[in-house]
């Protein structure tokens, strides 16, 4: 399977996003629910930690589809 | 089944989890994953079992919740990730990851624009970096990301942990981002020269 061009671009993107330390897949999982914006939790997440969740949702193609499940599955 | 999330602690992480918490859990789980993946034609066997597998997940997992959301809504999110990780496997299962290859390099055209030319530098630039300062593992997660094979396929096929293929891409692209850089290519310049590509080229 050859690659295309646009594929090595939209990689380019990923790299200009990239940070010295990243929130890993599994951190990310624990995290995305605050993100989600669904309120009903006794703490809030600290606008560091959205940040964080933030840069990993622009490099990760698979959270974000996670993500956007998400938001589907559950209620308002 | 209205319930805080105390209480659905409280009813999940006994040492013997209460029965009808365990069956709402389930139906919850089924329901969203209904809505959620409405565009994947899932079986309802399909969904029962990624709910029963989200269900047990969740309370294998209960010391990771952060409270910082519904119990539920964190339930769900640990439940997709099983019905996503499942989903992934059966669309990329005949795709070989040994198969991947780049582009070839592609000269210059005397008509190319100013922007075109630059981001053509750029990507062959990029060809080389992914060459030259890569591992041959990091090479091979790199060239699966870009065909947009999902982090749970390559694990599989490394025989590694999900999280170690998001460690390895994370360290390839810091790896990358630093030769690209030294050569002229920054944030900034990768951005402009992004933004000035139109799309589909």
């Amino acid at each position: 399977m050859r690659l295309t061009d646009d594929q090595l671009l939209r990689f380019l993107a990923y790299i200009a996003e990239t940070e010295p330390e990243e929130l890993d897949c599994d951190q990310v999982l624990d995290l995305l629910p605050g993100h989600a914006g669904q309120d009903g939790g006794a703490v809030e997440p600290s606008e560091v930690t959205r940040q964080r969740v933030a840069q990993h949702l622009r490099v990760c193609p698979e959270c974000r589809e996670e993500l956007e499940a998400l938001m589907g599955a559950v209620p308002e | 089944m209205q319930r805080t999330n105390h209480q659905w602690l409280t009813a999940l992480g006994a040492s013997d989890p209460d029965v009808d918490a365990v069956a709402d859990l389930v139906r919850y789980l089924e329901r969203g994953m209904a809505r959620a993946l409405a565009d994947k034609r899932l079986s309802g066997a399909d969904l029962e079992d990624f709910a029963q597998e989200g269900a047990l997940r969740v309370i294998s997992r209960l010391d990771s919740f952060r409270n910082e959301s519904r119990f539920t809504t964190w339930a769900m999110s640990v439940a997709l990730r099983i019905a996503f990780s499942e989903l992934r496997r059966a669309r990329w299962k005949d795709v070989s990851i040994e198969d991947l290859e780049i582009p070839p390099s592609v000269a210059s055209d005397p008509d190319d624009t100013q922007s075109r030319l630059e981001s053509r530098e750029l990507l062959n630039a990029l060809r080389s970096a992914i060459d030259s300062v890569l591992t041959d593992r990091q090479r091979t997660v790199i060239l699966a990301e870009l065909a947009g094979m999902p982090g749970v396929v390559v694990a599989d096929r490394l025989g590694v942990k999900p999280n170690a293929i998001y460690k390895m891409y994370h360290d390839a692209r810091k790896k990358l981002r630093t030769e690209l850089c030294d050569i002229g290519f920054c944030d900034e310049e990768v951005r402009a020269l992004l933004a000035a590509v139109p799309q589909g080229e």
